[in-house]
């Protein structure tokens, strides 16, 4: 279910439904630097490589996904923060992960238990600027987003627990979620951290 | 919605005499003719603004109840709790703690009891796992595992890993019967794995995922019912674009086991296996590949330039003159789909509790990191034939998850 349909108040003063959305103002993330069917892999079929690994997409020879343990300057960080908290997240979530390097950013993804994964995108800076998952639960949100996690919950409280998508759209961060019990997904990012050459664009 | 709108709607609450239901044949009375008996696979839904709090109703609006039984496993210490939301967008049963008092055997894994979290989009629910025959209409499911949310054989406080979100403290209903596509809440993901958002043990006070095996899980309960048990099919009435104070239809249990249940010519759109249909929309050719049908959402909830509410009703559409629309629903394999018309209104117009011309915006998405999903919510439900069946089911030539529903 999809707006766990809020009570809607009899009162005009009271707020239903009050989240952060424009629909002028849509944005998605484009990559560049990779063909489109590369993210599309990315989101939805990236090889599950276990801990420490090595593998490389077929076809794109030159972005292998690398075990965290060669590239140790690459790490598992909250949203906005830097490569300090290495294996944090992957050991807060019990993950399997893998990383995918590209010259403006690294993509570091999180095989939860269960099936969610979870991708962490970090400027070649070691700074986390979006975090993206998709499966049949949530991740800990908490812990993926660190500081901007009471801006996301502040978004889903907004209307006394409905069921609905969890939108923001700021100028200093963007949200969206989508899907149902067990076919959630959603983004999280920050438009001003986002590396040159990742841009967010309008869609439609 | 203004106080004087508000006390219409109760004034016909009252008069309409909201049923229950109508089980048993009816008595024989001296009048005329006894209505004949109703099926033991149907139940009255009612859309009626949902649960009477200090004399009032909630306020809900489109969101569809059934009043359940639930016993003590094997017993007859039984309680009906009426406004149980009817939800084909998740799997298994939820009722609030508050709701009801048997004293329902509590699930226990090495000793220590189980914690259930219901993680839906923008909150959650969190409580103990009991176990409970469960009645609804003419059929029983027995020894169901279900969520009693806030129970306190649990922490109060749910693990950080369920906690996204709102803690769902009203749903704005007595409980959540959850009758999607899926037979589990969670399914195999959790039989072996110790999925975290599913099912918890707290030895000590602190909580941690555990594994689950699928008998064990919170289960739809159509699937649990010894007949009618591959499927339902909702049927509300149409409605006008004014909405109404108050709808009521029937939710009838089997698709194609009855007389009552036929798919007759409903089309069928087969759902993949995280239960999603395709969408294509006509305006802005967008395509959809994460949709599906959902009672449980009291919009149609899709991208689109439509001007979105402000004020109270954020989050729904707000369009100056009623937008007339159509999407395309496909099978999830296939191109071949049929495209239903339906309206969007300006929703602070809108007065009542029922309305098939309700959305809002979905969540924004390129079909690349995040996909276009198109919600087909209760509104479409109005006026027509809408058909739910189970994943693992095989009716009439088409194997489950699948949604069918009747044109247009």
């Amino acid at each position: 279910m999809y707006g766990f349909a809020l009570p809607v108040r009899v009162r005009q003063t009271d707020r239903i439904f009050p989240y952060n959305v424009s629909t002028q103002s849509q944005h998605k993330l484009t990559f560049p630097a990779f063909p489109a069917g590369y993210i599309a892999l990315m989101a939805h079929h990236l090889p599950r490589s276990p801990e420490g690994s090595i593998s490389c997409l077929a076809g794109l020879a030159a972005r292998c996904l690398l075990a965290a343990s060669l590239a140790p300057g690459l790490a598992f960080a909250t949203l906005g923060e830097d490569g300090s908290t290495v294996e944090h997240d992957r050991a807060q979530l019990r993950a399997q992960r893998s990383v995918s390097q590209a010259s403006a950013y690294s993509v570091h993804e999180l095989q939860l238990p269960g099936g969610t994964q979870v991708r962490e995108y970090l400027t070649a800076a070691n700074q986390v600027f979006a975090v993206a998952w998709n499966g049949p639960s949530i991740p800990d949100l908490q812990q993926l987003l660190g500081t901007y996690f009471p801006r996301y919950q502040a978004a889903a409280q907004a209307n006394q627990g409905a069921r609905r998508p969890v939108v923001v759209q700021a100028s200093d961060l963007v949200v969206r979620t989508g899907g149902h019990p067990r076919a959630f997904f959603g983004m999280v990012y920050l438009p001003a951290q986002m590396p040159s050459g990742v841009s967010a664009e309008q869609i439609r | 919605m203004t106080a004087a709108t508000h006390a219409f709607r109760l004034a016909l609450l009252t008069s309409a005499g909201v049923v229950a239901s109508s089980c048993g044949g009816g008595g024989s009375g001296s009048s005329a003719a006894a209505p004949p008996p109703a099926a033991a696979n149907v139940t009255t839904m009612v859309i009626d603004g949902g649960p009477v709090v200090n004399g009032s109703p909630t306020g809900t609006v489109n969101q569809a109840y059934v009043t359940i039984t639930v016993c003590v496993p094997g017993t007859t210490t039984c309680q009906a709790i009426d406004h149980v939301w009817v939800d084909t967008g998740s799997s298994g049963l939820r009722l609030m703690a508050s709701a009801f008092t048997p004293q329902l055997p509590v699930a226990t894994q090495g000793g220590n009891n189980v914690g259930n979290c219901g993680q839906f989009l923008a909150s959650y629910t969190w409580g103990a796992v009991r176990t409970a025959d469960v009645k609804i209409g003419g059929e029983l499911a027995s020894s169901v595992p279900i969520q009693v949310i806030g129970d306190t054989a649990v922490p109060a406080t749910a693990p950080a890993n369920c906690s996204n979100g709102s803690q769902a403290q009203t749903l704005g209903a007595n409980g959540l019967l959850g009758i999607g596509v899926f037979l589990q809440d969670c399914g195999s993901g959790c039989s072996s794995t110790a999925a975290p958002g599913f099912y918890y043990t707290c030895p000590g006070g602190t909580c941690q995922p555990v594994s689950m095996t699928t008998n064990l899980q919170l289960q739809n309960v159509v699937g649990l019912f010894t007949t009618d048990n591959n499927g339902v099919l909702i049927q509300l009435p149409a409605l006008s674009a004014a909405g109404a104070p108050t709808a009521s239809g029937s939710l009838i249990f089997g698709i194609g086991t009855q007389s009552n249940n036929a798919l007759g010519s409903a089309m069928v759109f087969a759902a993949d296996p995280n239960g999603n249909i395709h969408t294509t929309t006509t305006y802005g050719d967008l395509s959809e590949p994460a949709s599906f049908v959902d009672s449980g959402s009291n919009g149609f909830f899709f991208n689109d330039a439509l001007t979105a509410c402000s004020g109270n009703s954020a989050g729904f559409y707000c369009p100056a003159s009623t937008a007339s629309l159509s999407a395309t629903m496909l099978p999830f394999n296939s191109s071949s789909g049929f495209t239903y018309n339906f309206s969007i209104a300006d929703a602070n117009n809108l007065s009542g509790d029922a309305f098939n011309n309700l959305g809002g915006p979905g969540s924004t998405c390129d079909n690349t990191t995040v996909p276009c999903s198109f919600d087909w919510g209760l509104p479409f439900f109005f006026g027509r034939n809408v058909f739910t069946a189970l994943e693992g089911t095989t009716i009439s030539g088409n194997a489950g998850p699948f949604f069918a529903a009747s044109t247009p």
